[in-house]
């Protein structure tokens, strides 16, 4: 290609898929402005696209996310068969429901153990990443892979669910459902744990309007936005379940939402397993041949939220325009209004709510005096703060 | 908000912003494309966001032959409904108004697609480095279109 492309390389952990340097300006206690730096890992996915065919573009796009590595190939695959006018199978849509839903479980375990880590509860982490296993050993077991699963493709998926591993899905979702319930009841009635999330890092309806915030961090503020239930696609209209919706606001509710989210994700999947069964074993994609030139706007609702990606094609193998939007993109800026004039101690559960990949940020958050801007703390030092607070509530209790 | 009845979309939009539509294409499955004046923008885009209650999703840059083309999606969350406004942008005045300061949400991907393209945002509140860090020449786009003599070699 002629094209001239410089793409800048960050120093910063470019093995993460989501670094972000946070700079939290402080007046003794209290959080005065936040600033961040991002790019430092920037990829160029969207301009190295435009030099892939339409179908390894999955493998590209699925590496985007290392927790949620199905969200947007399934969001590709949605705006590939807009442009294309592609139906697709129902046992494809069923199984492309089936691993999303897998993965939301996860993504949310994987959530909940880290918000447990950071407040100081590390049995929680313990635990939530122990039953996470459960369901990456069933993702291993039907895709080969416990994570990067390429099972999507235009037109359908890469490789069927033999009906034989239907009793193994069943047997998995029965084996974590009292697991949910150990979660849900451990974070829900714990005293401390509400003293340390309710009416901390609040973001009113308002903000999540202004700052275009999605998913379960729009959720939480009592709006009622999913795309599986806006936008229907794949098989979630064929099935029943619900979007949980809480109007608290405040960290809390948003691990209320994601808690009771992973119920309705096991049912959505257990539906899905019954429907499948019905329909023929090895129907699973239909072959395309050609995308004719033509705009998509694909988008599908990962377990932080919408992601969206837009296609534009000219008639060749490759799209000569690729726009992604991950949800962290704009669930992340909502920082400005949710951690200022809270407490420094509460800030990395503030940053942690909206499940912004935070295995990144967590070695790069940092506090600065805000007279002074001298550097004051930095990530591991908020953890310890986070975790030494939770400890004296705990003594006073 | 009651849902927007889609049928009479184009008559509506002629009727409030009559000669600033240039275009309107309807695509399957609940998505339009409007292709618009680019000094309407903040007008139309207003006239979703504040009276229809529209979500701003995010916004396209790309590369044309005359310029730019920079769509901005936006979500109708209770139908579905995607509306994409579409503006070009001339080569020769690449600037456009910032939409940044009707909706937070546009503030990163403008200076986004100012740092890759070139586009400048007039009017926007914090135009500072945002991906490129300190290490990058302001003057340098990266996803800018090569001189138009060099034309896009055919993909393989």
């Amino acid at each position: 290609m002629s094209t001239k492309t410089v793409i800048p390389i960050g120093p910063y952990h470019p093995l993460q898929e989501e670094p972000e340097l946070f700079k939290l300006y402080c007046e003794g206690e209290i959080v005065r402005d936040i600033e961040w730096e991002t790019g430092y890992n920037h990829r160029g996915i969207e301009k190295l696209n435009e030099t892939k065919t339409f179908d390894q573009i999955f493998f590209v796009v699925e590496r985007i996310c290392g927790i949620c590595s199905t969200s947007h190939p399934f969001a590709y695959a949605n705006a590939m068969e807009e442009v294309g006018r592609v139906e697709v199978p129902d046992r494809a849509k069923y199984i492309r429901t089936i691993i999303a839903e897998l993965e939301r479980i996860h993504s949310h375990l994987l959530w909940v153990g880290l918000a447990g880590h950071f407040l100081g509860y590390n049995t929680v982490f313990m635990w939530a990443w122990k039953y996470r296993e459960m369901v990456l050993d069933i993702f291993e077991k039907v895709t080969g892979n416990r994570n990067n699963y390429a099972m999507f493709r235009i037109g359908g998926v890469r490789r069927d669910i033999p009906n034989v591993h239907i009793d193994d899905i069943k047997k998995m979702l029965d084996a974590i459902r009292p697991k949910l319930d150990l979660l849900l009841g451990a974070v829900l009635d714990d005293p401390v744990i509400h003293a340390r999330t309710k009416k901390v890092g609040i973001l009113t309806k308002e903000d999540i309007i202004d700052y275009g915030a999605v998913g379960p961090t729009a959720r939480a503020s009592g709006i009622k936005i999913d795309v599986r239930h806006d936008d229907p696609y794949a098989a979630y209209p064929l099935v029943n379940w619900k979007v949980i919706t809480s109007t608290g606001c405040d960290v809390f509710a948003k691990a209320e939402v994601r808690l009771l989210e992973m119920y309705e994700s096991v049912s959505i999947i257990d539906q899905c397993l019954d429907k499948m069964s019905l329909t023929k074993e090895g129907s699973f994609y239909n072959p395309v041949r050609e995308i004719p030139a033509g705009f998509g706007f694909g988008r599908a609702e990962a377990p932080r939220g919408e992601v969206f990606h837009f296609v534009k094609t000219d008639g060749s193998n490759s799209p000569a325009r690729h726009k992604v939007r991950a949800p962290s993109y704009v669930n992340i800026a909502t920082f400005k209004k949710s951690c200022i004039g809270q407490t420094i101690s509460d800030a990395t559960i503030i940053l942690a709510a909206v499940d912004p990949c935070y295995c990144c940020t967590e070695r790069m958050a940092f506090a600065y005096d805000y007279y002074s801007g001298k550097q004051i703390m930095n990530g591991l030092d908020l953890i310890r703060i986070s975790q030494q607070k939770t400890k004296e509530l705990k003594m006073k209790t | 908000m009651t849902a927007f009845n889609y049928d009479i979309f184009p008559d509506i939009l002629k009727l409030n912003f009559d000669s600033d539509i240039l275009g309107l294409m309807v695509l399957q499955r609940k998505r339009l494309v409007v292709q618009i004046r680019k000094e309407a923008l903040l007008e139309i885009a207003n006239y979703f966001l504040d009276e229809l209650k529209y979500r701003f999703i995010i916004a396209s840059g790309m590369n044309a032959d005359y310029g730019y083309d920079i769509i901005y999606h936006f979500s109708d969350d209770n139908t579905g409904y995607m509306i994409n406004l579409m503006v070009s942008i001339d080569e020769k005045k690449p600037e456009i108004e910032s939409m940044a300061n009707m909706i937070s949400a546009a503030d990163w991907i403008e200076r986004e697609m100012h740092e890759l393209l070139g586009v400048k945002f007039i009017n926007h509140p914090n135009m500072t480095s945002f991906i490129s860090g300190e290490n990058w020449e302001s003057e340098e786009h990266p996803y800018a279109r090569p001189p138009r003599d060099n034309k896009k070699s055919p993909r393989s």
